[in-house]
């Protein structure tokens, strides 16, 4: 349990340095303190939800929160390297495995989020290992940085057009789940 | 020639001029301020009397996020229309398009290319989107044996503060309030407190009461 937390922190660590070392640009293409607003969608089972959520770096971790369009809150999370802290869950998806997808994928941005830098090249391809059997594979490819989770069955896509961020996209191949973040222009605080 | 105002204006003391500035804020701030309705059933008649000559409505509204992630409130913006008997339509056309129509038992959505439907009777949450806002649009949510309801006014509005009763809504709102022009008796602001602090604004302007509304308005999307 210690080994794969201290796995899982020397990961972060590790991404940290090789984005900083990469220059890969920022997504929130902002302050770090500031929130960004993405009009989400979430497709799973043929079904397709709407909603907003708004990522926002703060001190140690990343707060999350995911609402409908109508304004109602679903999820309020703040993630730390180590742990998930729940603010609020609607009770209709108050499902574990839910929340550790999400934990996952957004600790896997987490990195990219707190990177300001811009790319300077582009063919650089980062292997990390995540643990014994896991790797995290990064890809910098034309105006895309795909990382690549368990060899190819998870992946997430973040594009860029002239520096700038046009889409995240997280695809969960083995359950079919898919979740496509757009950045809405004008709502950067 | 310097004018009478000029003129008025220039003899003011300093000390003159801050009085009758706070006089005036003191003034516009007790304006502001709402008290008890002391004929509540009056007025709760009045509004429910006004809702139900509504045949249709239009309006534009503004909708306001506060939320404890975000320094300044999300805004967005749409329009609104309302036909007898409970066919609603909800869009909002800044700084996303998302539509919902209500009709008939059932709830359709268009969020971008995608299409869904959904029967009402097998949602909760929309089932409960709808009777609130039919509820706003015939007044009848003010006589809902699910809300606690107390009513208030100052000089301009009704503000009628609703208190959920049920527990499955008590999970996720504190408070709604329902604010009414004194001389139209229609909804212009809605403030739905969240549990955890997080409040929605919903601003209604630019109403057309009873102006002709096609059908297909409820039913293309």
């Amino acid at each position: 349990m210690y080994l794969r937390i201290f796995n899982s922190l020397l990961s972060l660590a590790i991404a940290c340095f090789l984005f900083a070392q990469n220059d890969l640009p920022n997504p929130i293409n902002a302050e770090l303190d500031k929130a960004i607003i993405f009009e989400s969608k979430l497709s799973f089972r043929k079904k397709n939800y709407g909603g907003l959520l708004i990522l926002k770096p703060i001190k140690n971790g990343l707060a999350l929160t995911l609402s409908s369009k109508f304004g109602a809150k679903i999820l309020d999370f703040v993630l730390y390297p180590d742990s998930l802290e729940e603010r609020y869950v609607l009770e209709a998806v108050d499902k574990k495995a839910l929340k550790k997808i999400i934990y996952k994928d957004f600790s896997m941005l987490h990195p990219i989020l707190l990177n300001t830098k811009k790319i300077k090249n582009k063919k650089n391809k980062v292997v990390l290992k995540r643990s014994t059997k896991k790797y995290t594979y990064f890809y910098l490819e034309d105006n895309i940085v795909k990382i690549d989770k368990n060899i190819g069955l998870n992946t997430i896509e973040i594009t860029y057009s002239e520096q700038e961020l046009q889409e995240i996209f997280i695809k969960h191949k083995l359950i079919g789940l898919e979740l496509k973040l757009t950045p809405l222009r004008n709502t950067y605080e | 020639m310097k004018s009478f105002h000029y003129l008025l204006y220039s003899k003011l003391t300093a000390m003159n001029k801050i009085i009758i500035i706070l006089f005036l804020l003191i003034h516009v701030a007790f304006a502001q301020e709402f008290s008890v309705v002391e004929n509540p059933e009056v007025v709760q008649n009045e509004i429910i009397s006004t809702s139900e000559s509504i045949q249709t409505l239009r309006a534009s509204f503004s909708q306001e996020k506060y939320m404890s992630i975000l320094d300044n409130p999300f805004v967005s913006e749409g329009n609104f229309f309302y036909k007898q008997t409970n066919k609603v339509r909800w869009e909002y056309l800044e700084p996303f398009i998302y539509t919902v129509i209500l009709r008939d038992g059932h709830v359709k959505i268009r969020d971008g290319e995608d299409v869904e439907n959904y029967n009402l009777g097998n949602n909760t949450i929309f089932r409960e989107i709808n009777d609130i806002i039919s509820g706003m649009m015939n007044g009848k949510m003010l006589e809902d044996k699910s809300f606690s309801t107390a009513l208030y006014e100052n000089t301009r509005e009704y503000k009628a503060v609703l208190i959920p009763q049920v527990p499955s809504m008590r999970k996720f709102i504190d408070e709604v309030h329902l604010y009414f022009d004194k001389n139209s008796k229609l909804v212009v602001k809605v403030e739905m407190m969240e549990k955890g602090g997080d409040k929605t604004v919903i601003i209604l302007t630019d109403y057309q009461v009873n102006t002709p509304i096609a059908e297909n308005v409820f039913t293309d999307i």
